[in-house]
């Protein structure tokens, strides 16, 4: 339920992208400019990865239960690694899966 | 009129399903899955449709910078019918996913926006809707959840980007020098202007097409990494249609220089064996030898095979591209311009079959990795003689689909001699690297308890076997369809090179 109070930023993002990009495809026509596009190009791609990848994750930052990792590894294992502390899951879709993540069914090939 | 209803009806069908999967699709998701299929099926029978009026009296249809010929439609038929097959086949793999909602609506969106790549005559079209289907194949990449689908996104995403800005270069200097950004426009631009513009072009594409050295940065870990209805699309839909719109841009000349083709010939030698090998190497020594991995531990990724062997089928386009505008002879060209949509619907059908059917087996196996895979054959016996299909048939071998591409390549007097041991090498290779794949999912040992098959959804056993029975059917038209003495595929190759000449 915590992404949707994101979903205003979600729609502004998605009708300013919108507009942004009506504008910008005609601007450089009309303007006899067409190297304009590959500025527009260069922004949008920072701006894209900086929404997937920077601005949706600090926002909604992986919750890690202080209690879980610090059992001495009786739960989980007894540190978080360095990935696990800066990754903080996917943004549109929340937590990773760790059951695949090495390629096989981690319920049916244990260890 | 109808240029304009024919083609905005897919777009509208596919979007107003997308916009129904995305608000229903986890509330009411038998409804949204059937609206789905049905708008599918729908823009489906009208491309066919389409088709048969294209093909019986020549017609073409044209509106927004959108062109509807014999080529042009039997593509986005084909575009569409593996997207048919994808969105079914999710309603079983992906049942489980939360996010179904966004995953099917983005598919959809995916599927449309390789479906308007394939029709649009326009660069700066084609550049838009290639985009789209980059900034939504980087999200549906990520859908298996796992870390390593992250680094595969983000390179997708960054070397698409690339290939977006060499086009939107080419674009620039197309519009400064004729003010038009048509594919047709190209043939205006001045000589010198003219090679420069299209080599840009052909970087840009081929990093979207796959080619050799691009395609090992991103094919192999965004193919991998995906879910697999995704993985099949990106392989079997998302790059042909990169390479098909290669096709066109060159069919528009009528003069290249030997830079142009010299170099199309190195980028497709390069994907041919470097493809078929690393597809070789991965099924047997794995990624440690195989490399472009991005996942925490090395694997002998099934996926993976299939994604390199990906890039040497668009190798065989670059090769006849090539060929096509070396000829001198007008025929002869347009055989092989015919031989090269040949290929791309076995390719397709092949390799879409491949993923099918492959993710059965890793529902049964429990794994994605060769090494922890066997014994399919026991629960699957169906996916064991598919699979051989799929394999002949991109091995090239005689009475199957794939033939007509080492009939063209290997047999004709005009290919250089080696080109055409390069192409038999290939398809041996291919064929090897596939039966090894076969023989360590299907035929060794289990390495765990298997699954039974009716644990498998239903959805998800039917596509593989009835894109084998299709290039059965195509490889049999190979062999023995002619009609008054003229062979009925060869005659549709011939028509289909024709429309893409044609449609200036």
């Amino acid at each position: 339920m915590r992404r949707r109070e994101y979903l205003w930023l979600a729609l502004i993002l998605m009708i300013a992208s919108m507009l942004g990009g009506t504008f910008s495809t005609a601007l450089p026509l009309k303007l006899r400019f067409p190297l304009m596009w590959l500025f527009i190009e260069l922004t949008t791609a920072c701006l894209i990865f900086t929404v997937l990848y920077i601005s949706l994750i600090s926002m909604s930052p992986r919750r890690v239960k202080p209690e879980d990792v610090f059992t001495g590894g009786a739960s989980r294992p007894p540190y978080i690694s360095s990935e696990e502390l800066y990754s903080t899951g996917i943004p549109y879709l929340g937590n990773f899966d760790e059951r695949w993540e090495l390629y096989r069914d981690r319920t049916v090939f244990k260890g | 009129m109808s240029g304009a209803i024919f083609v905005l009806m897919p777009l509208v069908l596919i979007s107003s399903s997308a916009l129904v999967s995305l608000t229903l699709a986890n509330k009411a998701r038998r409804f949204a899955n059937a609206i789905s299929a049905i708008t599918m099926v729908i823009s489906l029978c009208l491309l066919l449709y389409v088709l048969s009026l294209c093909l019986i009296s020549g017609s073409e249809f044209e509106a927004y910078s959108y062109v509807l010929n014999s080529a042009t439609s039997l593509m986005s038929a084909l575009l569409v019918f593996l997207g048919l097959l994808a969105v079914i086949y999710s309603f079983g793999y992906m049942d489980h996913e939360p996010r179904y909602d966004l995953y099917s609506s983005l598919l959809l969106i995916f599927i449309l926006s390789m479906i308007y790549i394939v029709l649009a005559s326009d660069i700066s079209l084609i550049y838009l809707t290639f985009e789209l289907g980059t900034a939504v194949g980087g999200v549906l990449i990520t859908f298996n959840r796992r870390r390593s689908n992250l680094r595969a996104a983000t390179r997708f995403l960054a070397l698409n980007v690339l290939a977006a800005m060499l086009i939107l270069t080419g674009l620039a200097v197309q519009y400064y020098y004729v003010g038009n950004l048509s594919i047709a426009a190209i043939s205006e631009l001045p000589v010198d202007v003219k090679e420069l513009v299209l080599l840009i072009y052909t970087l840009g594409f081929s990093i979207k097409a796959g080619l050799v050295p691009f395609g090992l940065l991103w094919l192999p870990s965004a193919h991998s990494e995906a879910p697999v209805p995704v993985s099949a699309l990106l392989s079997a839909a998302l790059v042909q249609s990169a390479a098909f719109v290669l096709l066109r841009m060159y069919s528009v000349l009528t003069e290249v220089s030997s830079l142009l083709i010299n170099t199309l010939i190195a980028l497709g030698t390069l994907s041919l064996l470097i493809g078929a090998l690393e597809a070789l190497i991965e099924a047997t020594g794995g990624s440690r030898y195989s490399r472009f991995h991005v996942g925490p531990v090395h694997i002998c990724g099934i996926k993976r095979v299939w994604a390199f062997s990906t890039i040497s089928e668009i190798g065989y386009i670059a090769i006849f591209l090539a060929l096509y505008l070396s000829k001198s002879n007008a025929d002869s060209a347009v055989i092989l311009l015919g031989g090269a949509l040949m290929h791309m619907i076995n390719h397709g059908l092949a390799k879409a079959q491949l993923f099918f059917d492959t993710g059965v087996v890793i529902r049964i196996s429990h794994a994605e990795d060769l090494n922890y895979m066997g014994g399919a054959w026991r629960t699957y016996s169906i996916g064991n003689a598919t699979f051989w299909i799929s394999c002949l048939s991109l091995g090239l071998v005689p009475g199957f689909a794939g033939y007509g591409t080492l009939r063209e390549l290997s047999l004709n007097s005009y290919v250089p001699m080696y080109l055409r041991v390069m192409v038999i090498a290939t398809a041996l290779i291919t064929l090897t690297a596939i039966s090894i794949s076969w023989y360590r999912a299907f035929l060794t040992n289990p390495k765990s308890e298997l699954a039974s098959l009716s644990s498998v959804p239903k959805t998800m056993l039917f596509p593989g076997p009835l894109l084998a029975l299709l290039l059965i059917v195509i490889g049999v038209l190979y062999a023995y369809g002619s009609v008054g003495g003229t062979r009925v595929l060869e005659e549709l190759a011939y028509e289909l090179a024709r429309s893409i000449e044609e449609c200036k």
